[in-house]
């Protein structure tokens, strides 16, 4: 594993997540570029289909678990820190996949609609998603004790999770006022194996997702312990100074005398 | 399939098709950036914890 | 809670008459914000008074983020924070308090950013439709809804962010994307009413009303965990 021998985040289970996740990830490929036939109105275009909804998927699930997670930690009975850090890991991960999400959604927009971008309702939405919890992410970057920080990330986390819907349904009265909507993704007829590849896509990138999770919340474990185990080691220090200081202050008069 | 026949699967003549390569090339080069990045880290701080007081080891 | 709400807010507000920066300075920056928008937008092409609607709760939206800051900052001087935290005042009214107090300097800055936007866009108000009052009755309460949103939404962000070194660049990027949904909907409110359809403007201003709602509970809940610790 490493060259001191100290074992990393990662064990037996992990693993077998991880070579699952991996499986499915080149499943993916596999149905999306090859298997999976293209569209009958956008051609191959069609395959951004496999990663685009699969990373909206995951940008939601992965703040649901941010406010589940807020929520476990502010709720007296089951307050705890791992649930912060399962918020924090949750989120940064969440934040990747709804850039992913924005950009394949831009690719695939750039090729079908001509532009990277079009305030449709949902692009909108998903880009104020991305920036609620990019405001969450500083948030928690704040210097501040444990408890401290992971009460504030808690209340932000769990207003902005609340903030959604809010957010989703102003944005699509506003866009569908005075526009149909735009060519849609999930047309009303979609081919059996398209949707098969794109159960595909949500299943293994869901895989990925737990993996990453699991090893971005014990990385967060650890970087707390390092900070905790460095603010021992420099108060152990500084005692150690000061008994010396004092061991010399009390000899001092003795030698001089 | 042999790697002939998978090129040919992806029916690399049709338009577009070198564009959805490249951007499932991106995407998936993100995605293992990311995850390169999260394991160098984890890897790095494992380093200065002993391993009796990980709790999943 | 009422009680404590109304000592607070007083003072906050005594505060403000005395030491004058939301006249001298806020409002100030607001018609200056109009001002930028202008040279920004070519006021000859009609932009301005078709997009005044959205300019103006733009505008109100950045006062919103200077009023916040302030009346924390105003807590952050002179230990004052401990002080509210002795007082045993009930910490849900110390919110109703300082949302009281900001969405009252809220109010009195969009009557002037409204003042200065009927005269310096042109705006024009198109009463073919429906009667005067219909329009007027749809602007007034939508500002007060959404005012009361954006002053809840702020005073909790507000005291999220308190006592950081970082609040200056934090509380905006915390508070801009969530107050999204009151800048949509007041500036299609405001724009149906100015279009002489204040019919259409109510929607609108229902769901202004369920994100003041949402976000006055949330505040009142949330305060005193918050003020509790440093």
């Amino acid at each position: 594993m490493s060259a001191s021998g100290l074992r990393g985040t990662g064990t037996g289970a992990s693993r077998v997540l991880g070579g699952l996740a991996a499986a499915g990830l080149l499943w993916v490929v596999v149905f999306g570029l090859v298997l999976s036939p293209p569209d009958a109105v956008q051609g191959e275009y069609v395959r951004y289909l496999y990663l685009h909804v699969p990373a909206a998927w995951l940008a939601y699930l992965s703040f649901g678990i941010t406010a589940l997670a807020s929520g476990l930690y502010l709720w007296r009975r089951t307050r705890s820190l791992g649930w912060d850090r399962l918020a924090g890991a949750s989120a940064e991960i969440g934040v990747f996949f709804t850039g992913l999400c924005l950009l394949t959604g831009s690719l695939w927009g750039k090729k079908t609609w001509g532009t990277y971008w079009a305030w449709d309702a949902r692009l909108t939405t998903t880009a104020l998603l991305f920036l609620l919890f990019l405001g969450y992410l500083a948030l928690r970057r704040i210097p501040a004790l444990p408890e401290v920080r992971a009460k504030r990330a808690a209340i932000a986390g769990l207003v902005a999770f609340i903030d959604v819907p809010i957010v989703h349904k102003s944005v699509e009265w506003w866009r569908t006022l005075h526009q149909p909507a735009t060519v849609k993704v999930e047309d009303a007829e979609i081919d059996g194996l398209m949707l098969f590849s794109l159960f595909v896509g949500v299943v293994a990138f869901t895989l990925l997702f737990a993996w990453l999770l699991l090893h971005r919340t014990r990385v967060a474990w650890l970087e707390d312990e390092v900070e905790a185990r460095g603010l021992d080691l420099a108060i152990a220090e500084r005692l150690a100074e000061g008994r010396a200081v004092d061991a010399a202050a009390t000899e001092g008069p003795e030698v001089r005398a | 399939m042999s790697g002939l026949q998978v090129l040919a699967a992806l029916n690399l003549g049709e338009p577009g098709a070198s564009s959805v390569l490249v951007g499932y090339a991106v995407t998936f080069g993100v995605i293992g950036a990311y995850t390169a990045r999260l394991v160098a880290r984890a890897r790095r701080l494992s380093q200065r914890v002993p391993d009796e007081d990980k709790p999943w080891t | 809670m009422f009680r404590d709400a109304l000592l607070v807010a007083g003072k906050d507000l005594r505060i403000e008459l005395r030491s004058r920066v939301t006249t001298n300075q806020v409002a100030p920056f607001a018609v200056l914000v109009l001002v930028l928008f202008a040279f920004a937008l070519d006021p000859d092409r009609g932009v301005l008074g078709r997009a005044t609607a959205g300019l103006f709760w733009v505008a109100v939206l950045l006062c919103t983020l200077l009023a916040v800051q302030r009346t924390f900052a105003l807590e952050t001087a002179d230990g004052t924070r401990d002080a509210l935290r002795l007082s045993g005042l009930d910490p849900a009214g110390v919110f109703l308090g300082k949302l009281g107090a900001v969405v009252a300097q809220l109010l009195a800055l969009e009557v002037v950013l409204g003042v200065g936007v009927a005269v310096l866009y042109d705006t024009s108000v198109d009463t073919d439709g429906a009667s005067p009052v219909a329009v007027v009755a749809a602007l007034v309460v939508t500002a007060l809804v959404a005012t009361l949103g954006l002053g809840a939404a702020g005073t909790l962000y507000g005291v999220l962010a308190a006592g950081l070194r970082v609040r200056e660049t934090l509380l905006p990027l915390l508070l801009l994307p969530v107050t999204a949904p009151v800048l949509i909907g007041a500036t299609r409110a405001f724009e149906s009413a100015l279009d002489g359809v204040p019919s259409e403007s109510w929607p609108w201003t229902g769901l202004l009303a369920v994100f003041a709602l949402v976000y006055t509970a949330v505040g009142l809940a949330a305060f005193g965990p918050l003020l509790e610790e440093s």
